[in-house]
């Protein structure tokens, strides 16, 4: 099968790159290139605009909008003298005159003021949001981040729950589950460093609070070769550098946490920090209520150090995060996990190379652990030590993006279990790689990026992931385009989670099943998405996943975690419908998910309990329909916000009674001394679904200036689950019980900003 | 990168003319202009729709009516089986099941009623079991038939093995060497069931005090001759050493372990006694009807005949004989 792909792929390659090489231009013709950054924070300035007025005619203008990380290019400038406008909404615009010499390649990085006098200008046709995807990530920014109602008054979790495929659990544990992927199938990364458990277990609190976000790229399948090692989706979180001239911070209290943001100079002009800690308090004031007291607790501390020059932007963070609480309320077993984050990362555009070079260091720990009585209890670890560089250069009309990476991982987990006996393991993987994509224009329409991601790891041997991504835009107008990709993905690790139910959170990381194979997925995606001048725009996605090697606890009837694992394949297909429609005050997105997921898996004990060695059966993350309503108000002094969720049933496995199982097999079970072991009785698994979940969150904003230096008193107040939705969270079909989410709680939070 | 072209895009008032625009902005204006009221209203509608639902998690089941698990033995005087209807809650109830166990021998009819009863183990966990002094002869064949007053019927059918000769225990001492203890077990097992060593052993504190049995199972270190008998090793010291770790009171040095009695107890299974059952996996044993004999129900029945007896050497002048055999200590 991949054989056959292959030869498509390289056909495909050389056949675009033909026809790229040939709709190029002469090596006459002169380019521009730079990053576009907030003057105060350095903050890349996503989707401001790069524009290049000839001073022979004011008519020839051409022009670029600035990318995720601040990168803007231009080329196919004719020698000459041109006018150099770059702008943004809310910014003093940078204004230049250049000649460009036949041939040349010049790098111009523009550093904007905020101005709040220029906020009513605003030409920018490249619009973020919900619905649209660019290159095949979708760009978040923190203004969509804040539209979600939330006590945590926008948050990056919160906002994920919001997208069509994105299927989570409930409010408790944060487990997201993307197109058919489980949790331990996502990447997400802060600031190229990789966040095993990117989740606190109150679900609508983020370990990354938007306050340092300065944006995010997010790939629900068909992601470029620039990402390996997982299979499902990605989130690419950027984060933000301190004020750099400026001290300022801020203080958040609400009844489920408090948290603490400042930032300011450390040399004015040049270098910044920032700092953020979130302390939870859910566990505490869950008692004033009218619910049930919440066993809950998280912490998180964010600390990071920007370093600017005029070609360097250097940075070191470090992010440490804790939870702890129980998933079932009545049930005395405790989940805990920790993830600590370090990395530094540099970000260079050195005069006239016309390179983009941005280097990762980065160390990645994370540990979970679950039950109270040592020895029987589980536990977990991972840590991973990245470097990575990465390149950007354009040679004509064709883009590359390259680089190459080396890590080390080590996985350790040990599960101590009554009556069962301990099982523990430990792996050490040596990883390195790189990836080279290159983004081909066919004429003024089609746009090809093939590319290939390859590593060798010490477990598996050598591997190659080729992967493609394509837009046309049939109409030549960049708010209408169809896109598409396909790709080769493959995982080296996996998590085990317990396969009772979904909401299990302990995740034991191991190397990828029985260490013969990697997870492997094939997906492929078809998308269009269109913009109405008058703010409304839509997308639609539909895609096809195919994954192998898929690690699965084998299926039992006892109450005891196994990681005892078998081989799974899956199918997965859907289609994501998205409406947007923004314009002034008003914001709203109405989104759809379809998703059919199937496994199948052979195993041994299957010929005994079914009568065939094969079985086909959804899993417990298969939600099939998904709605999702998010409104804003900007009401004069106030900001109204609502998000209405709805979720069809996930698959779950019905019983048909327990008994208890006194064993032959070692000796003569005496009936009057031995109680036996606890077994629940099941036909198949996952053949019922839970009832549906709906739930209404509203949230209306205010804030008061208290100063006239900008400080502000912000107040929001809210409701989750506002009619009261008795939402089921999970039935554990091991002990009979039926655990909910969270029911009405309604929250002020109050936040002080001072400047 | 996607370059782009320019596009101006004017506000709403300028384009009058295009009547969707025109619509866009109505509603627009009214969306802006009462955005609290909006909220509102959308929260009650969907006030209005939300509805609890009811959630029945269990599968009818009519596969499954009792789990059945125990043995009749020929050489005990009572009886007891496990046996509880399959319950739709997790723990069993500290009630009597409500259903009607007999046991018939099928060679004769004859049939009793047996006894329910309800075991209570340690930390408030019950067992549902039922008991009788039936008499189960050898080589007879016997129907236990648990039955739900509403209905619902499971059965087990097992064949009692024909006795064999007593098991006799011998301890080979050689010079200084530490002497080895055997089990030996003339011809006449055709499917061996079960060996066990049983200890009778009080806890004692100088404060408090309490009698245990212990059961090690030797099975597994049985060994058949080229005569059709079987030998068994067992290792005491092992055994006692097992009983020390197991006890959370023997930690303490205080503690003193006091052997009350040792006895050895050995069973031949019947016809229907899967000699191959040591060996089927975890996975399977556990299924469902992964390894059972219980017609409509689940679990496990067997028939054996059992033979307890001291564990010491037994002479008859110099030769070596079986003991008396025992009832079990207590």
């Amino acid at each position: 099968m991949r054989a056959p792909f292959l030869f498509f792929f390289v056909q495909l390659i050389t056949f675009v790159l033909v026809l790229s090489l040939f709709s190029g231009v002469s090596a006459q013709q002169a380019s521009i290139q730079g990053i576009v950054s907030d003057r105060t924070n350095s903050q890349p300035l996503f989707g401001a605009n790069v524009i290049l007025t000839s001073s022979e005619d004011e008519l020839l203008r051409i022009g670029a909008a600035v990318e995720g990380d601040g990168f803007y290019r231009i080329g196919n400038i004719s020698p000459g003298v041109w006018y150099l406008r770059i702008s943004f909404i809310g910014y003093t615009a940078y204004q230049d005159t250049l000649t460009f010499s036949p041939g040349e390649n010049k790098a111009i990085n523009a550093e904007l003021s905020m101005d709040d006098t220029l906020l009513g200008e605003l030409v920018v046709a490249r619009i973020t949001g919900a619905t649209r995807s660019i290159e095949g990530a979708q760009r978040i920014t923190p203004a969509e981040i804040r539209r979600v109602p939330s006590p945590a008054a926008g948050d990056l979790s919160s906002y994920i729950q919001t997208l069509p495929g994105v299927v989570t659990t409930g409010d408790r544990g944060g487990q997201v589950f993307i197109r058919g992927g489980s949790p331990s199938e996502n990447m997400v990364l802060i600031d190229g460093a990789l966040i095993y458990q990117p989740t606190h277990i109150v679900g609508f609190f983020s370990p990354i609070p938007s306050n340092v976000i300065a944006g995010a790229d997010f790939y629900a399948g068909g992601f470029s070769p620039k990402y390996t090692g997982r299979i499902s989706s990605v989130l690419d979180v950027q984060l933000r550098h301190g004020d750099r001239y400026n001290t300022s911070g801020s203080l958040s209290v609400s009844p489920f946490a408090a948290e603490v943001f400042a930032e300011g100079p450390i040399e004015t002009g040049t270098s910044s920090w920032i700092f953020s800690a979130r302390n939870s308090f859910i566990d505490r004031t869950s008692s004033w209520y009218p619910i049930e007291r919440q066993p809950l607790q998280f912490q998180s501390q964010f600390i990071k150090t920007s370093f600017i020059q005029d070609e360097t932007r250097c940075s070191g963070m470090l992010l440490h995060t804790l939870d702890s609480g129980q998933m079932d309320f009545d049930f005395d077993e405790k989940i805990r996990w920790r993830n600590i984050v370090v990395g530094a990362r540099c970000v260079a555009l050195p005069q006239d190379s016309g390179t983009l070079l941005t280097t990762n260091i980065n160390v990645s720990s994370f540990s979970n652990s679950v039950g109270n009585i040592k020895p029987y209890g589980f536990e977990s670890s991972a840590m991973r030590v990245n470097i990575d560089v990465e390149l950007r250069q354009h040679a004509g009309n064709i883009r590359f993006d390259y680089g190459i990476f080396s890590r080390l991982k080590y996985l350790n987990y040990s599960l101590g279990e009554n009556y069962v006996g301990f099982n523990s393991a430990s792996a050490t993987q040596f990883v390195a790689g790189g990836h080279v994509q290159a983004t081909l224009p066919a004429g003024n329409r089609l746009n090809f990026q093939p590319g290939v991601g390859f590593s060798y790891n010490g477990a598996f041997g050598g591997s190659i992931e080729p992967r493609l991504r394509y837009s046309w835009r049939p109409f030549g107008r960049e708010t209408e385009e169809f896109s598409g990709s396909a790709g080769l993905y493959l995982q080296p690790i996996t998590g085990v989670s317990d396969i009772r139910d979904v909401s299990s959170v302990f995740v034991a990381w191991m190397s990828a099943p029985l260490s013969t194979s990697q997870l492997q997925s094939f997906h492929t995606t078809v998308g269009w998405q269109q913009q109405f001048p008058f703010g409304l725009t839509w997308s639609v996605e539909t895609y096809y996943k195919r994954m192998s090697n898929i690690a699965i606890p084998v299926w039992n009837t006892l109450t005891e975690f196994t990681t005892e694992l078998a081989l799974a394949n899956g199918y997965v297909y859907g289609s994501d419908l998205r409406l947007e429609f923004n314009r002034g005050r008003f914001y709203s997105l109405i989104g759809y998910g379809y998703n059919w997921t199937l496994y199948e898996s052979a195993q041994d004990h299957f010929t005994v309990w079914f009568g065939e060695p094969l079985q086909e059966f959804h899993p417990p993350h298969d939600r099939r329909h998904q709605v999702n309503v998010l409104a804003s108000v900007d009401a004069g002094k106030y900001t109204a916000g609502v998000r209405w969720q709805l979720g069809s049933g996930m698959p779950f496995t019905r019983p048909l009674g327990f008994d208890d199982v006194l064993d032959f097999r070692q000796r003569l079970p005496d009936v009057n001394r031995e109680r036996g072991t606890r077994r629940v009785i099941i036909d198949r698994p996952y053949e019922g679904r839970l009832p549906s979940v709906h739930r209404l969150d509203v949230s209306v904003e205010r804030t008061f200036r208290i100063a006239s230096n900008g400080s502000n008193l912000n107040f929001q107040a809210g409701v989750i689950n506002t009619y009261d939705q008795r939402n089921i969270f999970y039935y554990d079909v091991y002990t009979d019980r039926r655990i909910d989410q969270l029911s009405f709680a309604p929250y002020l939070t109050i936040k002080l900003e001072v400047k | 990168m996607a370059s782009f072209k320019i596009t101006e895009h004017k506000s709403r008032s300028d384009n009058p003319g295009l009547s969707y625009q025109h619509m866009v902005s109505v509603f627009y204006d009214y969306i802006s202009g009462r955005g609290i009221l909006f909220t509102f209203a959308f929260s009650l509608f969907t006030l209005l729709i939300s509805c609890n639902d009811t959630f029945e998690p269990f599968q009818e089941n009519d596969r499954y009516h009792f789990s059945i698990y125990g043995f009749l033995d020929a050489n005990a005087d009572t009886q007891w089986v496990r046996v509880s209807p399959v319950r739709e809650q997790f723990e069993q109830s500290d009630r009597l099941p409500d259903m009607n166990v007999t046991i018939e021998n099928i060679d004769t009819g004859e049939k009793t009623t047996m006894t329910n009863s309800l075991v209570e183990f340690r930390q408030g966990f019950y067992a549902a079991n039922v008991w009788s002094d039936f008499q189960i002869e050898e080589n007879q064949t016997y129907r236990l038939v648990a039955e739900r007053t509403h209905g619902g019927t499971s059965y087990a059918t097992v064949t009692i093995p024909p006795a064999f000769p007593t098991p006799r225990v011998f301890i080979d001492i050689i010079d200084d060497q530490e002497p080895e203890y055997f089990i030996w077990i003339d011809e006449g097992v055709e499917r061996l069931a079960d060996v066990q060593s049983w200890w009778y052993v009080r806890i004692q504190t100088p404060f408090w005090q309490e009698d245990q049995l212990f059961k090690f199972s030797l099975k597994a270190g049985a060994e058949k001759t080229s005569r059709d008998a079987y030998r068994v090793q067992i290792f005491p010291d092992d055994e006692i050493e097992a009983i020390m770790n197991q006890s959370l009171t023997l930690q303490d040095p205080s503690a003193q372990l006091i052997v009350l009695h040792h006895q050895i107890f050995v069973a031949s299974g019947g016809p229907d006694w899967d000699v191959n059952i040591t060996h089927v996996d975890d996975l399977v044993y556990n299924l469902p009807e992964g390894f059972s004999n219980v017609e409509n129900g689940l679990g496990y029945m067997a028939g054996v005949f059992s033979r307890l007896i001291p564990f010491k050497e037994c002479f008859d002048g110099p030769r070596l004989v079986a003991c008396p055999e025992e009832r079990p200590y207590w």
